[in-house]
């Protein structure tokens, strides 16, 4: 266990599956040298395959008794896909742009695809980092002890001086956010832009987020809206909690969605859209409650009450969102992308 | 008199009972209060530009239901008011009626009246979409409507549209002070016409279509539009409609991928038309391939640009290009190419004229939108950059910022510092005021202050009083089926992109990877199980104006009677560079080509669009046989 745990919440209910956050990770960490296939962050369709595709089958975690369950490490092409790349030069001389080989699979493969029957379908968005577990099973299996969580904040980070890519932690983590670089012969994963947090920056992603649905604080600060979501409201859930590892991403899960449809077209009072069982899949039992509260609160706010939870869900004000130390908050916008204004022109 | 015939419905006041009856500009109505006809005030033709019903020397009482005799020259007349007439159209349109129509159910539509009604503020926000079906210009007319219906504007909600700010100082930039005037021509007429659109309409629908959706019948409705759109060809036809010059046959286009917007046989016809091409783009479009001369730009984050958004937001944001910005290649930007395009021009024109002493050579005669009569080539350069000062994307933002009124008092340097953008200030509100610290809510100047909206009555107009409208029996709101054919079960339906902006990015390594690699079409997934098609298989959709192949999509999220199939692909994506708008046969609205009445006179207020959305299709796995 590290002293403290910074952690991230996720609000399924605001999320608009942009991919702003993938593409914002992707630029700044894994998009050269073997990493091209990587998505430390990646934005996937439920229900759907995901990315890796199918990753819930694919084993890992602890099993009741504490003990690693038997993983598998994913095939580049068939789960994570391969990442292909194009000859635009082609069209220039004329000619058609194909994608090189033949995608099978991809961080996004099932966008929007959605269950149930038109017009009853239904879909959400799940975006996935590493969870920063406080009992990460990649650690757990890394028989180098190149994996460790560090002290002032819990990151999870791999020791690239230490691991030997034997790839134990890619089949042991169950959410499959481990990656093997097979260039660099390492293991390589989400580092939750450790160098922006020390700086009191949050990471990447969640600066990013144009749906403000992500919040990152430390857990025992009490005053942080991240312990207050996850802590105080109870409505801020970890994914797959049955897997043993403590997940340090917390989601808000989604409302149920408009009334389905009955034959005739007509919406059918007090039914959901999305399968309760579905959430409690994914988020474990504390989906009702938390979906209960939710649903409290939003009932206040209609009446014209006050609710403190839903002005916090709001996030009426970014830097708020991320308490990250002293002098945490966003870059000053002065400072963002500062152009030259030569005066001498 | 035929007392059937609705143009009387709008008949004048027994004052205007003489020659202001003509006139359409002036709208009456029976005022309860007097029991007699009276002029409104605020239309167009009335001597006072108010809304209001009570004033010093006025109150009105308008009767919005009922029927009413006027006394006209010739004789006496029942008239009916339009709103009365509009409520009688909207009975037509009963909740079950509907059902049949659409397959909304009836207690979608109550629980839609009533929420609209009840709600603290309900705004209607239109955009585009509707419009991309044939007869969606008249819906998007019917659902702007319900804004009166409410009795919503301004802060209780309303109308929410485009084109709301009011920006003024721009001028300069290409208005040349006065000495020309542009040929500015109707987008969806012109590109319509260059692309051959008559050709397809023929093999893409048949009489029972046209009839369906026009109520008559093929050869009729294509003379009458094609009719109308002679009308308005070249210079001649300029002031009678939808303007558009056949002789074009000479571009330079920046940033304009129209081989992948158009729709039928555009490309073939385009290239059989056109003589030289000079295009410039940030990017390697397909119409790009096709250019004589390719002029490369820098692009949108490597110039300097000052963006403001037509209502959709309050903001301007400025880019800068990166200190230290090597430019890839000879890239420059737009403005800097068409400076540098000016000069030539100019120094040939000048080297031509030395040669032969001929004043021809130094001007190009225009008698119609040149003041002087002609384009002086020898002041070429001094006119387009405004004496010097307008050389560089640079100067262009400098121009803007220091001349735009509703831009003060920011300049570059205050916006870099605030993150490289500005809030436009209170000028710039249009129909309301613009708070610096409240939402803005469009038509509050009509509401609280009177003025009149910009329509020939000055208020929300249901009536128009055009015979095409008439006869098509659109006088009032209303909504027409579809003209798309019902020959094949799927309808093409082409949604703005995820993944680009229009076919800007589209061909983004990074973006693609996050989609599938390729134009894939989402599939209904019983639909597509009836034919046979699993996700990722290879299909093709196909009509009676061609086929394209892509990938399949199962998605749960799409009805069993469409295909969703993002827009912005460029065809060179596609196999045999057949893009899916090959697919697409569109037909010019008559009623969107009509022009004239009041304020139904083309400009950026009144123009048509194509119809994105009149291709039905069948899909089958390429090299497979379609077929339930």
């Amino acid at each position: 266990m590290s002293e403290r745990q910074l952690a991230m919440v996720m609000d399924l209910n605001k999320c608009i599956g942009c991919q702003t956050c993938t593409v914002a990770c992707k630029t700044q960490w894994t998009n050269r040298e073997g990493r091209e296939y990587m998505y430390w962050n990646n934005v996937e369709t439920r229900p759907g395959k995901g990315y890796p595709a199918g990753w819930e089958e694919l084993g890992g975690g602890f099993d009741g008794s504490g003990a690693l369950r038997e993983g598998e490490v994913p095939s580049v092409s068939a789960q994570y896909g391969t990442p292909w790349d194009f000859d635009l030069e082609a069209a220039a001389l004329g000619g058609e742009v194909a994608a090189q080989g033949t995608p099978r699979a991809g961080p996004n493969w099932d966008e929007d695809a959605g269950g149930g029957e038109h017009p009853n379908a239904w879909f959400f968005y799940l975006p996935r980092i590493c969870n920063h577990c406080s009992n990460p099973a990649c650690l757990a299996a890394c028989p180098r002890g190149a994996i460790f969580k560090r002290p002032q904040d819990g990151v999870v980070l791999v020791d690239r001086a230490r691991c030997e890519g034997q790839r134990y932690c890619v089949a042991a983590c169950p959410y499959k956010k481990v990656y093997f670089n097979a260039k660099s012969f390492r293991s390589e994963k989400c580092i939750l832009c450790f160098p922006r947090v020390e700086q009191g920056l949050p990471p990447a992603c969640a600066q990013q987020c144009v749906g403000r649905i992500r919040w990152v604080g430390y857990l025992d600060d009490e005053a942080g809206q991240v312990h207050q979501l996850v802590r105080r409201w109870q409505v801020a859930l970890p994914l797959h909690p049955e897997y043993g590892t403590q997940p340090n991403v917390f989601y808000v899960p989604p409302l149920p969605g408009p009334p389905r449809f009955d034959a005739q077209g007509k919406p059918i009072p007090g039914s959901a859209r999305i399968p309760l069982s579905e959430l409690e899949a994914l988020f474990g039992p504390g989906v009702r409650k938390a979906l209960a509260t939710l649903e409290a609160e939003l009932a206040r706010r209609k009446a014209g009450k006050p609710s403190e939870l839903l002005d916090t869900l709001v996030a009426f004000r970014h830097a708020e969102m991320f308490r990250l130390g002293a002098g945490s908050g966003l870059v000053p916008l002065g400072r963002r992308g500062v152009k030259s204004l030569d005066p001498g022109r | 008199m035929d007392l059937a015939d609705p143009r009387f419905d709008r008949a004048s006041a027994e004052r205007f009972a003489a020659d202001e009856a003509r006139r359409h500009d002036v709208f009456v109505a029976f005022d309860r209060r007097s029991g007699k006809f009276t002029a409104l005030p605020g239309c167009e033709g009335s001597s006072v530009d108010t809304l209001r019903l009570d004033d010093i020397d006025w109150s009105i009482d308008p009767a919005l239901s009922g029927t009413w005799r006027m006394k006209l020259r010739d004789g006496t007349v029942e008239v009916t008011p339009a709103f009365a007439l509009f409520a009688r159209e909207l009975a037509r349109f009963a909740p079950e009626k509907v059902r049949a129509l659409t397959g909304v159910h009836p207690s979608i539509v109550d629980t839609l009246a009533r929420d609209l009604t009840r709600a603290k503020v309900a705004v209607l926000t239109l955009g585009f979409a509707i419009g991309k079906h044939f007869n969606g210009m008249l819906s998007q007319r019917a659902i702007a409507s319900l804004a009166a219906f409410l009795g919503r504007l301004g802060p209780e909600g309303g109308l929410n549209t485009e084109n709301e700010w009011s920006i003024g100082g721009l001028g300069g930039l290409s208005g040349f002070e006065g000495r020309y005037t542009h040929r500015f021509a109707s987008g969806f007429v012109s590109e319509f016409m260059m692309g051959d659109g008559f050709a397809s309409p023929e093999r893409a629908f048949d009489d029972a279509d046209f009839r369906r959706a026009t109520g008559k019948d093929e050869a009729r409705y294509v003379k009458e539009v094609s009719e109308l759109v002679a009308r308005t060809e070249g210079d001649a036809g300029e002031k009678r409609g939808k303007p558009w010059w056949k002789e074009t046959d000479t571009f330079l286009l920046f940033a304009d991928a129209r081989f992948r917007r158009n729709k039928g046989r555009y490309r073939e016809a385009f290239l059989e038309h056109a003589r030289f091409v000079a295009y410039g783009d940030t990017r390697m479009s397909d119409f790009a391939t096709y250019a004589d001369v390719l002029l490369p730009c820098t692009s949108a984050y490597e110039a300097w640009d000052l963006r403001t958004n037509p209502g959709y937001h309050r903001f301007a944001n400025l880019a800068v290009p990166p200190a230290n910005l090597t430019p890839i290649g000879e890239a420059k930007s737009e403005w800097e190419i068409a400076t540098l395009i000016a000069e030539k021009l100019q120094a040939l024109a000048l080297a031509r004229y030395e040669r032969t002493k001929d004043e021809r050579s130094l001007r190009i005669p225009d008698p119609t939108h040149a003041q002087a009569g002609f384009h002086p080539l020898d002041r070429l350069v001094e006119e387009f950059t405004l004496g010097g000062k307008l050389r560089t994307d640079r100067d262009a933002v400098e121009y803007a910022l220091e001349h735009v009124e509703q831009f003060r008092p920011e300049t570059a340097r205050t916006m870099v510092e605030r993150g490289g953008f500005l809030v436009l200030n209170d000028k710039a509100g249009k129909s309301s005021p613009l708070y610096p610290d409240r939402p803005y809510s469009t038509f509050e100047n009509n509401l609280h202050l009177n003025q009149r909206f910009e329509t020939v009555s000055g208020r929300l107009t249901f009536y128009v009083d055009d015979p095409a409208w008439i006869a098509a029996g659109a006088h009032v709101p209303t909504a027409h089926e579809p003209l798309a054919s019902r020959r094949r079960p799927f309808l093409l339906m082409t949604p703005h992109a995820r993944w680009s902006i229009h076919s800007t990015y589209k061909v983004s390594p990074l973006l693609l990877r996050l989609q599938r690699g390729r134009p894939c079409a989402m599939l209904n997934p019983a639909a597509a199980a009836r034919r046979g098609i699993a996700d990722g298989d290879e299909i093709r959709i196909f009509n009676e104006l061609g086929e394209a192949i892509l990938v399949a999509k199962l998605a749960a999220t799409v009805p069993p009677d469409a295909i969703v199939l993002e827009h912005g692909w460029e065809p060179f994506m596609y196999r045999g560079k057949n893009g899916h708008n090959a697919l697409v046969g569109d037909m010019l609205n008559l009623l969107e080509v009509t022009d004239g009445w009041g304020h139904l006179r083309f400009g950026t207020a009144w123009d048509g669009n194509q119809h994105a959305y009149d291709a039905t299709v069948d899909v089958a796995k390429a090299g497979g046989v379609a077929g339930r």
